[in-house]
């Protein structure tokens, strides 16, 4: 079922996000950029792209800056930096969470 | 280069079952090329190959968003085959070993039932429309109607074949789309449809495939050398010399009831239509006026059926179509008559008219104004009707 206006994102929605942080890129340059940062450990479909960065316009998380030769580029917007953000904020706690269980540091 | 052929018969809808086809013939060492003619789908030998079959993007049915959309799977390493059922075809370009195109089984689900949801509404929309017109047509049938006609016709029977298979499909069709997308929905993914979805879809394109140009040809067929023996003659002299040639076929004619000889100037008229239920013969014939009775109409209708259950049922049926009216008759308020010596008989307006059933042969014969009940005309329509 469909997100409703991006509470939270999945892993291939943040890195996507992640990846226009600091510069407009285009969807091929995404894909490449993704992949690189995660060594490999997380590949986004051309097909997964297109829909996302859809989605992620008309929520007016991004906004295109660029179509040359029709090579799309995009950019975040402070909304889309807001979210992205705030999923850096619920994924840090969710980690820190984990941490106190798993590595023992939660008081019984 | 050696090729091999498929068929290839998947809608969007179960998409992923031709996804599966593909990922099968590719573990053969078959790369698809193309579809031909929307089913066939021809293979070539390639190492290593690798299909994707994605849905058209959902909300970028521009010409420009498709552009777009396709030039980025190109980048991604992905040779766009072709669009079939609103599906896209694609392979791995040549030494290309690329990302899945769907990497994300939330996002690519959110996609199928955007995609699905307007279809799955439309087909039940289609389902209550075919449901009401059938209830209208069962409660209140146009008078016109001569549901007998239909059946003594090859062309009508293959329509009605055609649409009642179209109509079963369709109903399985949108029991099983409702519940693989329900399936779907709870998994929150793309599932692989089931055997009989995919059954559906092989259905559906054999109809199309075999059944339809079938029809056509029936339909053509019955256009271009109808099954029909002619024997017609308008209100002219010189072309009323069918009465001899009407004498060959079981039909009663006004010669035969005593009339005298309408060689000339009275209009006849003779069909013969075959169909794989029943050979069905039709003769009207305008006698000369009559100080009592006016210009008589004489008629046969005979039906030599493919069983005795279908005559039965014939039998009632032209009784039901005629009881209330029919051209030039008039309402037949057909009473039952035993006596008469067939295994099924009716009469009606004082014996002019006669419906009678005989093994397989169902028999209408009126003649306005003339007793058919008495023993010399009955032996008379026994005689030439075979009965």
């Amino acid at each position: 079922m469909a997100r409703k206006k991006l509470e939270t994102l999945t892993e291939q929605m943040y890195y996507v996000l992640l990846s226009l942080w600091g510069e407009p890129r285009h969807g091929y340059g995404i894909m490449q950029y993704v992949s690189e940062l995660t060594r490999g450990r997380v590949s986004i479909g051309a097909g997964t792209l297109y829909a996302l960065l859809g989605r992620f316009e008309k929520e007016e998380l991004i906004v295109l800056t660029d179509a040359e030769e029709g090579k799309k580029s995009y950019q975040l917007t402070a909304q889309g930096r807001q979210v992205l953000q705030d999923e850096q904020t619920r994924l840090r706690q969710q980690a820190e969470d984990g941490a106190r269980i798993l590595e023992g540091r939660m008081e019984k | 280069m050696k090729k091999r052929w498929g068929f290839f018969p998947y809608r969007s809808l179960r998409y992923k079952a031709a996804q599966a086809y593909l990922d099968r013939k590719a573990t053969q060492g078959w790369e698809l090329k193309g579809i031909h003619l929307g089913y066939l789908a021809c293979f070539e030998r390639t190492k290593t190959p690798q299909h994707f079959v994605d849905l058209v993007p959902w909300g970028s049915p521009t010409r420009e968003a498709s552009d777009d959309y396709l030039a980025l799977c190109g980048d991604a390493g992905w040779e766009y085959i072709q669009s079939l059922r609103g599906m896209l075809l694609f392979r791995a370009a040549e030494g290309a070993h690329p990302v899945p195109l769907q990497s994300d089984q939330e996002i690519e689900w959110d996609q199928f039932w955007e995609v699905n949801r307007p279809r799955l509404r439309n087909t039940v929309v289609l389902l209550l429309a075919l449901a009401l017109m059938a209830t209208v047509l069962l409660i209140s049938p146009p008078s016109a109607w001569k549901v007998s006609d239909y059946l003594m016709n090859n062309g009508s029977l293959a329509l009605l074949l055609f649409w009642g298979l179209s109509l079963v499909l369709a109903i399985l069709d949108s029991r099983n789309s409702k519940r693989y997308l329900a399936r779907c929905r709870e998994m929150g993914r793309v599932e692989a449809p089931g055997r009989l979805g995919i059954l559906l879809d092989h259905g559906e394109a054999l109809q199309r495939l075999i059944v339809l140009p079938l029809l056509a040809l029936i339909l053509i067929g019955g256009l271009l050398s109808p099954a029909v023996e002619l024997r017609s003659s308008p209100f002219e002299a010189e072309s009323s010399a069918t009465v001899e040639a009407c004498g060959a076929y079981p039909v009663v004619r006004g010669y035969d009831l005593g009339f005298p000889d309408t060689e000339r100037g009275y209009s006849r008229y003779l069909t013969q239509k075959r169909s794989l239920l029943a050979n069905c013969y039709d003769y009207s014939e305008l006698l000369p006026q009559t100080e009592s009775a006016g210009t008589i109409i004489l008629t046969t209708e005979r039906y030599d059926c493919a069983g005795e259950a279908l005559a039965q049922w014939l039998l009632n049926q032209r009784r039901r179509e005629t009881a209330g009216g029919a051209f030039l008759w008039g309402e037949l308020d057909w009473q039952e008559a035993p006596r008469l010596g067939f295994e099924e008989s009716y009469t009606c307006q004082e014996g002019s008219y006669l419906l009678v059933r005989q093994g397989k042969v169902v028999a209408l014969v009126g003649c306005s104004g003339t007793d058919l009940t008495t023993a010399e005309h009955l032996t008379i329509v026994r005689e030439r009707l075979g009965l």
